[in-house]
């Protein structure tokens, strides 16, 4: 690769690090203002208490269970995608591995929010962790799947930041050769010494590859102990060994349409138009056509053995989710918007290499993939009263469940947001490793 | 003699010594069918189960499956051996009324809409194995062969899956009392195409053992399949223990714990624990023979699982319950019919396979080439 093709993707790629422009501004404030109305939700909860959530007592797991479950769901593909690609050595990976990445991490964040908001009191959730009572001598029950959840997500948490932190070395270092005054002193801090050398570049390509064989089996389980928070109670329509694949695969198309939603946006906000190509969107959209019909396939499992099982209890809650409204019309959007209208777009290579159709597709994709979870979540619950079989109208969300939700998508919007400007998105080192193997 | 001469014998052998045992079979009680509706599942779980293999290839865009895509489609063929015997198996089952089936007391169902599944997996199976065998003259005749195998091979995949959900449904789990696990349709569904890897892997490494590229890319494949074996056993496995209903405690012990406890370990070490500790190091993986013990070990442990699962199954096959009452304390040996019955079965499913074969020419040409060096 010449000299001058290096400089040109040094200063494409870090322009919007080392200048602001003034929609960056706009945007963040307007972002902060919605994240801003979230906390202040969030203290008057505190204050007043969970009654200003719709919750009832058989339905005390709703949207903010749902926000959980959905966020958890769109950090999977993120290192999903990132992982397999590099396993595979897919070149077309290149320019869209850190955005799933730093996607996955900010995702994250936000869904580990919601388990503390939804318990209340957020300082007891301390509790959870250390024995609420010394003299007693109790502590957690580690055979519940709730105390696995924490354990699982730190522990995919950690793993992603290092795999994202090790791919970022090496632009760590051109910022820092690029940078001055203060933000040269912490590009320099986190490089770490990085200067290129054939052992640095070694061990970095060594660290990425294993972290992303190690990351796999993390990322497959923490969805599957998400489903295991619900199945392991016996309750119809919960209590089905099929949902922690079918969590696994509807994470994985949330996921890969939370970042076509990302690279889209990125593309179009910060310039990009060299380096996320019309192809990647080509490609990444072939990927979603063979996930869309995985979840298909569990979708389908789902309800056809819910019928299968003859159980009362279950029958009355597919029929409430197929014929009694609202739930029939959320379930209606959700097979519509994760199946039937994206799949033969999808098709169609023109419009799969589209951003713009690719973009509206993917997020249509993420409303039904929401809703998919609240029907899950909320349905069971409804009509788990002993002895009572008929649909009792106990839940509705209220305003608070709706800021919660909202402010969570500002949240990870104003990380990635914050994340472009203080770091590259686009891997710099990956780009011109792709354009000196000719990729 | 032409060497299809004693593959075509073989074949006729093998399909009248189903024919006869079947037809000795027809009085037998139904826990002597699970062994022949085991043979069906085992052969629609690793020789039939191959096609997907080239498609992962073809979609994939992956230089490595050339060499075994043609081997993999026409492994298709062999779906024609088993939808007579399936049919036979869905005739046999017992009273259908109030069973519950993914069919949902449709009109003819299941037999009737099953075979209307097996038969087009067949189709789809003998599309794929024959079309493109034309030779492409052109470049534009040469893409549009590509693209009729691609799709061919999707159609086949979606049929294929589907069929696995109604023989786990309808040929297992409806015959046990209280089992009712959509995990297990899509278990089986992962773990045929498991097996179907496996096969491949036997296969190519019995008519070209140069391709090694392939091989490692094959030993890739298992690895991460043997791994979703794991994961949905697993599933199925927790989801249960936690459970503990007094139908989920028949269902772990019929099987899982009980009669059917070390045809579970072996499958367990077959499927996963082996393969898995092999496929993980570099040079066992990348290298020709370690794939190919893999894929044999997986081959036995499927083979013991659908035992386990079918046997089990139809020797507790009975009136239309809530939950399994009684777990029997040991399951029925095969005898001699049943034995012949399932060994035919599968044994014709690879001779079919085996005669559709081309000359292996690769082999062929390496060994001119290596004539010619020496």
């Amino acid at each position: 690769m010449s000299v001058a093709t290096s400089t040109r993707i040094n200063s494409d790629l870090l322009a919007f690090v080392l200048r602001t422009p003034r929609w960056f501004w706009i945007i963040g404030a307007g972002l902060a203002a919605v994240v801003g109305i979230g906390v202040l939700t969030e203290t008057v909860m505190i204050v007043v208490g969970l009654q200003i959530m719709g919750l009832s007592n058989t339905v005390y797991w709703a949207v903010l269970i749902t926000n959980f479950i959905f966020w958890v769901g769109i950090s999977h593909a993120g290192v999903m995608i990132s992982a397999i690609l590099r396993l595979t050595q897919a070149e077309w990976r290149r320019p869209i591995t850190r955005c799933a990445e730093v996607l996955a991490i900010f995702a994250l964040l936000t869904a580990a929010m919601f388990p503390l908001i939804h318990s209340g009191r957020v300082w007891r959730t301390i509790y959870w962790v250390f024995p609420y009572d010394f003299t007693r001598n109790i502590w957690p029950d580690i055979r519940s799947a709730l105390v696995w959840d924490p354990s699982a997500i730190l522990t995919y948490l950690t793993g992603t930041v290092l795999f994202v932190y090790v791919g970022l070395i090496p632009d760590l270092a051109v910022a820092r050769d690029r940078a001055t005054g203060f933000k040269h002193l912490l590009y320099a801090a986190l490089a770490m010494g990085f200067r290129g050398t054939t052992r640095q570049w070694k061990l970095q390509h060594t660290a990425g590859l294993l972290l992303a064989a190690l990351i796999l089996p993390v990322f497959v389980s923490v969805h599957s102990i998400v489903a295991w928070d619900l199945s392991m109670a016996i309750l119809p329509a919960w209590h089905t060994t099929i949902l922690a694949p079918y969590f696994v695969i509807g994470a994985v198309h949330s996921g890969v349409a939370g970042v076509v939603m990302v690279m889209a946006a990125l593309r179009r906000g910060l310039k990009l138009q060299d380096y996320i190509q019309r192809r990647h969107f080509e490609t990444i959209g072939r990927l979603q056509i063979v996930v869309a019909f995985g979840y298909l396939l569990f979708l389908l499992l789902d309800f056809y053995f819910g019928l299968f099982s003859r159980d009362p209890i279950e029958e009355r809650i597919w029929e409430l989710r197929l014929f009694e409204s609202p739930t029939n019309l959320l379930l209606f959007t959700q097979v519509s918007t994760t199946v039937l209208i994206p799949l033969p777009i999808w098709f169609v290579a023109r419009l799969r290499s589209n951003p713009a159709v690719m973009f509206w597709t993917s997020t249509l994709l993420n409303v039904g993939m929401w809703l998919e979870r609240y029907i899950l979540v909320v349905t069971p619950q409804s009509l788990k009263q002993p002895f009572v079989f008929t649909w009792v109208s106990t839940y509705e969300p209220r305003p608070a469940e709706y800021v919660f939700t909202v402010a969570s998508f500002a949240l990870v919007a104003i990380g990635l947001l914050v994340f472009a400007k203080v770091l590259p998105i686009i891997p710099l080192w990956e780009v011109k490793e792709g354009a000196s193997s000719g990729s | 003699m032409s060497r299809r001469v004693p593959l075509v014998a073989a074949l006729a052998g093998a399909l009248v010594v189903e024919a006869i045992a079947l037809i000795a079979l027809r009085e037998a009680p139904l826990a002597r069918w699970g062994y022949v509706a085991a043979a069906v599942v085992f052969a629609a779980s690793t020789v039939q189960a191959a096609p997907p293999v080239a498609l992962a290839s073809r979609l994939a865009h992956g230089a490595w499956g050339i060499p075994v895509r043609r081997l993999a489609e026409l492994c298709g063929l062999s779906t024609l051996i088993t939808v007579p015997v399936v049919v036979a198996l869905l005739a046999r089952l017992p009273d259908w009324h109030l069973r519950p089936s993914v069919w949902l007391d449709w009109p003819g169902a299941p037999l009737l809409w099953d075979t209307v599944a097996v038969m087009l997996l067949a189709l789809a199976g003998c599309a794929l194995a024959l079309v493109p065998l034309r030779q492409a003259r052109s470049l534009v005749q040469w893409r549009s062969r590509q693209l009729a195998a691609t799709i061919l091979g999707t159609l086949y995949l979606m049929c294929l899956v589907f069929v696995h959900v109604l023989l786990s449904s309808d040929l297992a789990m409806s015959l046990v009392p209280g089992w009712a696990s959509p995990n297990f349709a899509a278990y089986q569904a992962v773990s045929s195409l498991q097996g179907g890897a496996a096969f491949v892997t036997l296969l190519l490494a019995v008519t070209n053992r140069h391709a090694e590229r392939t091989f490692h890319a094959l030993g890739k494949i298992l690895l991460s399949l043997s791994l979703l074996w794991f994961y949905f056993t697993w599933s199925e496995l927790l989801t249960y223990w936690y459970g503990r209903t007094p139908a989920e405690i028949a269902l772990l012990s019929l099987l899982m714990f009980g009669p059917t406890l070390w045809l579970f370990v072996a499958t367990a070490l077959g499927a996963f624990v082996v393969p898995v500790t092999l496929l993980i190091w570099n040079p066992v993986r990348n290298s020709v023979r370690g794939p190919c013990v893999a894929a044999g070990l997986i081959l036995l442990g499927l083979l013991l699982d659908r035992v386990r699962v079918y046997v089990a199954a139809w020797t507790v096959a009975g009136p239309v319950r809530e939950r399994l009452e009684d777990v029997p304390v040991a399951l029925l040996l095969p005898r001699l019919p049943e034995l012949l019955a399932a060994l035919a079965i599968v044994a014709a499913a690879v001779l079919l396979v085996a005669l559709a074969l081309p000359r292996p020419t690769v082999v062929v040409q390496r060994k001119r080439e290596l004539a010619e060096a020496a």
